[in-house]
């Protein structure tokens, strides 16, 4: 049929019965004068079925008990109990894409001083300070000797600072595209996971969580949690890829 | 006492854990994934539309899920790339014992394929999404869907003989 030709991806709807009508017989139409179009169908018709006996195989493991119970419970936990754990607790979800950076520290602080209660002693405060746990603001950045790795060092080097071993995990940008880090912290007692952008020429710590000790492994899904829905809240962009980061971070200032 | 949501839920674990499996290779792994996506799911089930298929959304939440983990695991430099090791590798004793050769061959081509292509044939062929649904997890266009899940399955009817 002159001028009748098809693009794999076409031809594979076909085979897949995800074409529309009109073009779905015009694809009939094809493969019944044209031999290609024929065979082309025909490929995309058996990987298909391989791929449909494959998952049926695989469909027959059974899911562990364990893990069922674990959903199970996490269904019957209503509601979700979002400051479960060790997360420190922020003061709510945003919702909305806008940043509320300026409620933050202060929910941060008050929450951390719980902590202080609680634990083994909070060494991300300073030496030197009168004991009090001032805003996460960035005159405390720079005296905790985090402004050098948050503006030079790239996801993935560490560096040492004030308060203990800091690594860098992602750039991205917030909704207002300001430059943002997060990183962990790995005190002499503990690991959080925290999060600071870049805002004015300084940058401004806006979010913490303790991730639990050293030990290897993920951090607490609790803690991930809030960081997650924290990171959805400021509207927070895709992870920078290396070169975007290397650009951000040369920028000056930045 | 459940819900429909907390239904549909439970229903989606064994493709949630199949799909983290896909992604993770590790059983323990997988469990987690799965267990972060309920924990997730369940917190942010305002955000889910009712009158879409829930599978998409959960398994977009699982999918970002590991993108965050393995974002910390990269960082600290003690795991593979997730996009280098074979996906075949998930694969035990107790299952390949009951794959046929025919199975175990389809896998191991599989496991050859871009990353790319991988997942959507992952997501298409045996977790029978649409295109569109597949687009939707994957945050890219259904155009890009359809081209890579045509050059998979022409990479594999290749590696596998089936285009005579």
């Amino acid at each position: 049929m002159a001028g009748a030709t098809f693009t794999d991806e076409t031809l594979m709807a076909f085979a897949d019965g995800a074409l529309d009508d009109a073009t779905a017989r015009r694809v009939v139409e094809a493969a019944r004068c044209d031999e290609r179009v024929a065979s082309r169908i025909a490929l995309f018709r058996s990987t298909r079925e391989v791929l449909d006996r494959t998952a049926e195989a695989e469909r027959a493991d059974p899911v562990p008990d364990a893990l069922m119970a674990r959903v199970r419970a996490t269904i019957d936990r209503e509601p979700p109990n979002e400051a479960a754990g060790n997360v420190v607790a922020w003061g709510g979800r945003p919702r909305e894409g806008r940043s509320r950076s300026v409620a933050w520290p202060a929910a941060i602080v008050a929450s951390l001083a719980l902590a202080v209660g609680l634990g083994t002693g909070w060494i991300i405060a300073p030496t030197g300070e009168e004991g009090a746990l001032n805003a996460f603001d960035s005159a405390w950045v720079e005296r905790a000797g985090l402004t050098y790795p948050l503006s030079r060092l790239r996801s993935g080097e560490s560096g040492t600072t004030e308060v203990g071993d800091v690594t860098l995990v992602s750039s991205f940008r917030d909704a207002s595209g300001a430059f943002c880090r997060e990183f962990e912290i790995a005190t002499e007692a503990q690991t959080y996971v925290s999060v600071a952008c870049h805002g004015g020429g300084s940058w401004e710590v806006r979010f913490a969580a303790v991730t639990g000790g050293t030990v290897e492994g993920y951090a607490p899904a609790s803690s991930l949690d809030a960081l997650d829905a924290y990171l959805a809240g400021i509207g927070a962009g895709a992870p920078l890829d290396a070169e975007a980061e290397a650009a951000a971070l040369s920028e000056p200032g930045g | 006492m459940t819900d429909r949501f907390e239904t549909d839920l439970i229903e989606a674990v064994p493709a949630l854990r199949r799909y983290a499996l896909s992604l993770c290779r590790r059983g323990d792994v997988a469990d987690d994934l799965v267990q972060i996506t309920a924990e997730r799911a369940m917190a942010g089930r305002r955000g889910y539309d009712p009158a879409t298929a829930v599978r998409p959304w959960l398994f977009r939440i699982l999918r970002n899920a590991w993108i965050d983990m393995t974002r910390r695991q990269i960082t600290r430099g003690t795991e593979v790339d997730v996009h280098e090791m074979p996906e075949a590798a998930i694969y035990d004793g107790s299952r390949a014992s009951e794959a046929s050769l025919a199975l175990r061959e389809t896998e191991a081509a599989l496991a050859t394929l871009p990353a790319d292509q991988r997942e959507v044939i992952r997501l298409v062929c045996f977790e029978e999404l649409s295109y569109a649904e597949a687009a939707e997890v994957l945050e890219i266009p259904k155009g890009t869907v359809m081209s890579r899940l045509a050059r998979g399955r022409v990479a594999l009817a290749e590696k596998l003989g089936l285009n005579r």
